[in-house]
């Protein structure tokens, strides 16, 4: 498995995803806001396409890419969405925010342009409580124009 | 869009513009920490055994095979607790239960192991042996003598009645009368990270970082459970994912701090979401009997309220949620004549508590709702009725006849929203329905105080420091929540003192630095604690001044001045003022009802598209003008009124935490259903600002307030759609559907 | 401590069936574990290099992998199946669609399970392999029970073979909110018109009105052969009401799924 670019060595492959990610590696970017797919905190992309890792074990994925919302920007520089987000005041407690995050990444990876619609598609496994949403949408919108 | 007659001078450099939140680049990276990401070396993990009945008795308690196993470092059962008793308004609630159990999940041991598995496992180990009681869970039968009795008192947890003029009278000689009850259900906060956090102990004394919207009151819980002094115990409490009144009480830190003392090792414990949806505090359910008399012209002649509220098993903030609820059970109206008279009840059910709104939402859609019934049958126009009776500055309020502060700009606001489009074009909207899609449109409106209200000393500090560089750090009141109010309070001081914003670094959350500022909650936060940030700001001008220096300011030489005279530390409190003219208010009736001087007030229109085969309910735009004072951070404004009217429109349409004989039947995600980016309708924020004399350069708080028209204006525009009354909420898609076959029969 | 065995090809799945419980997406199964289902080992199928592609179209037919992601699926189909289409749109979150197959929908039995109706209302088939090779079960047969199947401890769901359709077909959800919600009532359809406006061959199939996945027999007798008159339609919508035995549970009650089922073939035949 690769995790953001680099090669890591994959421990019990009954391990969750999310468990291997945040333990073992240090990765707290993906949040366990259920633990049962209903919340999307937890999503990062296995071969670009967002998954919960809350049910994906690392068995499953172990010859897969996987990039979490740490491995979405660079060292240096905020990946545009990051900086969409900031500008639009897109995240309020912050906790839905890395999953959010990655679900666009992935959305805009594949459809640079998306129409709103296809941003609610993309986000409607991404609970957000604090937001209403909008200004996630507003972030997103000014990305893709 | 922004109205008002603030004039535009007095808004200066920071105030007003939009700032995002201080942590937003780290939570968009991801490099945020919250409290439930921490570790430390060393670190056990916690693990809480819970009880699976919602009411009986705990007859044995075996922790031997628990404690043999693999990594097993501590269990703690109620014996190890120094004060088995908790709860911020009235003490009715053990730590770990030594007897009596009320609710579902009630925690009986802790278990710290080197491992979460090994905690789990030990904790599944523990043998626990219950008698179980009939539940409780009907608030009216709790209150039948035969009922089992939760409390030694009773289940009466408390009765508040006040009435103003004869409303029998006003009554009687009133043209229509409306009288219906209306039942509203239990919310879950669902906030996004579901809670916990690290403890730590070291030398006599406890470090613990949780999430709590009350550092002081969570450092008072633990250092009173502990038998510690308050200084003995530190509360770290910020970043945290969510918040909205449930993190304000609960026992998770006096948990950490018990294992932390035990194994004298860092304890983390995190929450399930499950155990946070089992054992959190909930909205309260209400039964709310109104009874609504309009003269011929729709003008209000009385409003008598009886509130029947589920308060589930401990005391929580019931009383307090249930002054709020009489004292906005006229709504943001004017009346000579009302009466109010509610009850909280304990039952098995859900552990009602803070919540968003608290108290305001559940008789807002009484009264709301009522009016749309008395206009209906009076032939007049709700909206017209509404306006009407607006309460506007100066006017004695309708329950307790204080008079209301200068700043109340509901009118204005209902002015804003009715002259909005989505308000305008109603007709022409609705007549371009399609398909199986009927439409509808609805105006709701509501108040809500700022602050803790009158007599309850509510007040706010902060400490600020001036360094040798000149640079300035301040350590300010209520907590960063999710809200951001941290940058707001950036701005406050940056104008204040005349520096750049970038200047201003804020601290928040942290006992052992920001003094004793009260609660993240009430919409207390900027408007008290910005205004302690602004006295401390001007007592360092004061300080300044003093040194004679010449303009501008050079803020290193201040700085050293200050340092070597010993005045470079300034700490500041600010107590809200309470109502000036109580009107026919007693002393002893501040005290008892808490009425407040400041109130923000919210307008919303909503409109809607019904499924006339389904009853399903698609929410296509609402538009929220809101009284907020000035603006301090616009886009914190419209990000609290946003998320908020999404809140009020998962409460009126789709969340309902359901019960069964005080058995959770709601307890994941998947059955307990939140709005996702599918349900999300067009949003509109309009800014009604006016200047609040006693909040920081003008501002009032106004987090809550944006919650509560949602679901009257949803209930209205349902009304314009289908003709039908939603009386209890939520209106899903099968109580809808259900109104719409009645009256088709 | 859990196993997880990950064969890559179909022959080594073959020699490890029946060891342990198949986990394809984990969106249910994971989900059942984490709430106190004890399965010691399990045997991925999501990493089969060798299985059948996501999609393949041939006369009349349309194969679906029973193990591809319901999204590769929906990317396959291109616009086929109408009806399978606007079930997977509705199913779950993107996250969940790119996990979650067709072979662990099938087989996890829930009454309300949203790839189901479609597939019966088609007349499809599954291809189960198992030691002793394959064997075709129609979809309508699969399910017995909640979480029961027909299907052996050793066998797997490779294909769903489904006719395109020849008429319309479409499928509607009723669910607590607009995405990311189980089915209260999914109801999915095929029928044909003749000139004069008449049904010819209808079917119709309901999620979460019954222990398993139904036909509805009374109200496809109703519409069959006759034009969707008013009459008509309040004949098979009353048909329908008989035909299902719906229960009350935390998400509706059965009065409701009864009567909204009908308001459902109402909504299909009208609009
Ligand atoms: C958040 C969320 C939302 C959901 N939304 C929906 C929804 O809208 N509609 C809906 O119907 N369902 C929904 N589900 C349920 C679930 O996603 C589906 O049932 C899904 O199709 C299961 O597929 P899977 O591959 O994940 O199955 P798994 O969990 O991997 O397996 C499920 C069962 O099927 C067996 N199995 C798997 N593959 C095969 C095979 N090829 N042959 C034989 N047996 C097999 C497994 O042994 C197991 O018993 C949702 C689940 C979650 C977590
Ligand atoms: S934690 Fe994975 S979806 Fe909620
Ligand atoms: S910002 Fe708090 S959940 Fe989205």
């Amino acid at each position: 498995m690769r995790v953001n670019g680099t090669a890591v060595t994959t421990p019990d492959p009954a391990r969750r995803l999310l468990d291997f990610l945040r333990d073992d590696l240090g990765l707290i970017g993906a949040k366990e806001g259920c633990g049962m797919g209903e919340c999307g905190a937890c999503t990062v992309l296995v071969d670009g396409d967002p998954v919960c890792s809350c049910l994906v074990l690392v068995g499953q994925v172990a010859a897969t890419d996987v990039v979490t919302v740490e491995g979405i920007g660079d060292d240096h520089r905020l990946h545009p969405v990051q900086e969409a987000f900031v500008d639009h005041y897109a995240s309020q407690c912050g906790f839905c925010t890395p999953g959010v995050v990655v679900s666009v990444a992935g959305l805009l990876a594949k459809n640079p342009r998306p129409a709103e619609a296809d941003v609610r598609e993309a986000l409607e496994g991404n609970l957000c409580r604090c937001t209403g949403y909008q200004a996630i949408f507003r972030a997103v919108a000014s990305v893709a124009e | 869009m922004v109205i008002g007659d603030v004039d535009a001078p007095t808004l200066t450099r920071s105030v007003g513009r939009a700032m995002p939140a201080r942590d937003a680049v780290d939570v968009a990276t991801g490099a945020l920490e919250f409290l439930t990401d921490k570790t430390l070396p060393d670190m056990v993990h916690g693990k809480i055994v819970r009880v699976d009945i919602p009411h009986g008795r705990l007859v044995g308690l075996d922790t031997t095979a628990a404690r043999a196993m693999p990594g097993v470092v501590a269990v703690l059962t109620a014996s190890d607790v120094p004060r088995n008793i908790q709860g911020v308004v009235v003490p009715d609630r053990p730590v770990l239960i030594d007897g009596r159990i009320r609710q579902l999940g009630d925690p009986v041991a802790l278990v710290a192991a080197e491992t979460l598995a090994e905690a789990e496992a030990a904790a599944a180990a523990v043998s626990v042996e219950l008698e179980p009681l009939p539940a409780v869970s009907d608030p009216q039968l709790a209150l039948d003598p035969e009922s089992p009795r939760l409390h030694q008192g009773g289940n009466l947890l408390m009765e508040l009645h006040h009435e103003r003029g004869d409303v029998e009278t006003a009554l009687a000689n009133a043209a229509v009368v409306v009288d219906e009850v209306f039942h509203t259900q239990a919310q879950e906060h669902v906030c996004l990270e579901p809670g916990g956090g690290v403890g730590v102990y070291t030398n006599g004394l406890f470090t613990i970082w949780i999430g709590t919207q009350y550092p002081g009151g969570t450092q008072q819980d633990v250092s009173w459970a502990l038998g510690v002094e308050p200084d003995d115990v530190r509360i770290i409490s910020t970043p945290m994912g969510g918040a909205f009144g449930a993190k304000v009480d609960g026992p998770v830190a006096i948990f950490l701090a018990l294992l932390a003392k035990a194994t004298e090792r860092p304890v983390r414990i995190v929450l399930t979401r499950e155990e946070v949806m089992n054992t959190g505090t909930k909205r309260h359910p209400f039964r709310v009997h109104t009874r609504l008399g309009l003269d011929a012209e729709g003008g209000i002649v009385a409003v008598a309220t009886d509130a029947l509220v589920d308060a589930g098993p401990y005391a929580s903030f019931s009383p307090a949620v249930l002054k709020v609820s009489g004292e906005t059970s006229t709504g943001p109206y004017r009346t000579e004549t009302a009466s109010f008279r509610g009850r909280a009840v304990y039952t098995n059910n859900g552990n009602g508590g803070g919540f968003r709104g608290y108290g305001v939402p559940q008789v807002a859609f009484a009264i709301e709702t009522a009016i749309l019934e008395g206009a209906r049958r009076l032939g007049l126009d709700a909206v017209e009725v509404k306006r009407r009776n607006m309460l506007r500055p100066g006017d004695p309020h309708g329950l307790y006849g204080h008079i209301v502060g200068p700043s109340f700009r509901a009118t204005e606001a209902l002015d804003a929203i009715v002259g909005h489009p989505w308000w305008r074009d109603r007709e022409e909207w609705k007549q371009q329905a399609s398909g199986p899609w009927l439409r509808g449109t609805g105006i709701g409106a509501a108040l809500k105080g700022c602050g803790y209200g009158s007599g309850r000393g509510d007040h706010a500090g902060a400490r600020l420091a001036i360094g040798t560089d000149g640079s300035i750090t301040i350590w300010a009141g209520p907590n960063h929540s999710g809200t951001g109010v941290d940058a707001a309070y950036a701005q406050v001081a940056a104008d204040t003192l005349g520096r750049p914003y970038e200047d201003i670094d804020i601290r928040v959350g942290d006992t052992e630095l920001v003094p004793e500022s009260g609660s993240s909650a009430a919409s207390r936060s900027l408007y008290v604690g910005g205004s302690a940030v602004m006295t401390a700001c001007r007592e360092l001008m004061a300080r300044i001044d003093e040194l004679g220096l010449e303009a501008p300011i050079d803020w290193a030489e201040a700085g050293r001045r200050l340092a070597e005279a010993g005045r470079a530390l300034v700490e500041a409190t600010f107590v809200a003022p309470d109502v000036e003219d109580l009107g026919p208010l007693s002393a002893a009736d501040v005290e008892r009802y808490s009425p407040h001087r400041v109130y923000g007030s919210a307008v919303q229109v909503a409109r809607i598209e019904i499924n006339r085969y389904t009853g399903e309910i698609a929410v296509r735009g609402v538009a929220c003008a809101v009284d907020c004072g000035v603006a301090v951070n616009p886009a914190g404004v419209i990000g609290q009124t946003e998320g908020g009217i999404i809140q009020g429109l998962g409460w009126a349409l789709m969340e309902d935490f359901k019960y069964e004989d005080g058995v959770p039947q709601t307890k994941s995600l998947e059955t307990y259903l939140i709005p996702t980016a599918g349900d999300i309708p067009e949003l509109d924020t309009i800014l009604v600002e006016s200047e609040e004399e006693s909040g920081p350069f003008g501002a009032k708080g106004i987090a809550e307030v944006v919650l509560v028209p949602t679901a009257p204006a949803i209930v209205a525009a349902i009304h314009d759609a289908t003709g039908v009354t939603v009386d209890r909420l939520p209106a899903s898609p099968e109580a809808v559907y259900r109104l719409m076959r009645e009256s088709a029969a | 401590m859990v196993e997880l065995a990950t064969p890559t090809t179909i022959e080594e799945l073959r020699a490890l069936a029946g060891s342990g419980r198949l986990i394809a997406g984990g969106t249910d199964i994971l989900v059942q574990m984490r709430d106190g289902r004890d399965e010691p080992s399990l045997i991925d199928v999501s990493n089969i290099a060798d299985g059948a592609p996501a999609v393949v179209i041939t006369a009349g037919v349309a194969e679906l992998s029973a193990m591809a992601p319901i999204s590769a699926i929906v990317s396959g189909l291109a616009g086929r199946l109408p009806a399978v289409a606007a079930s997977a749109r509705l199913f779950g979150s993107l996250q969940i669609r790119n996990r979650a197959t067709f072979g662990g929908n099938l087989a996890n039995a829930s009454p309300a399970a949203d790839m189901v109706p479609p597939l019966v209302a088609a007349a499809a088939h599954v291809v189960v392999e198992g030691p002793g090779g394959s064997r075709q079960v129609p979809v309508a047969e699969l399910a017995t029970g909640p979480g029961r199947t027909a299907l052996g401890p050793d066998e797997w769901i490779s294909l769903i073979r489904v006719p395109l359709p020849e008429g319309e077909d479409g499928f509607l959800k009723l669910g607590g909110r607009s995405a990311m919600a189980i089915s209260i009532v999914s109801l999915a359809w095929r029928w044909s018109r003749d000139e004069d406006g008449a049904l010819r061959g209808v079917r119709l199939a309901l999620g979460a009105v019954a222990p398993t996945v139904v036909r509805a027999p009374g109200a496809e007798a109703a519409l069959e052969g006759r034009a969707p008159s008013d009459d008509v339609v309040v004949a098979a919508v009353e048909a329908l009401r008989g035909d299902i035995a719906p229960i009350d549970d935390v998400r509706a009650s059965a009065w409701y799924r009864r009567e909204v089922a009908g308001d459902l073939l109402r909504e299909a035949l009208e609009t």
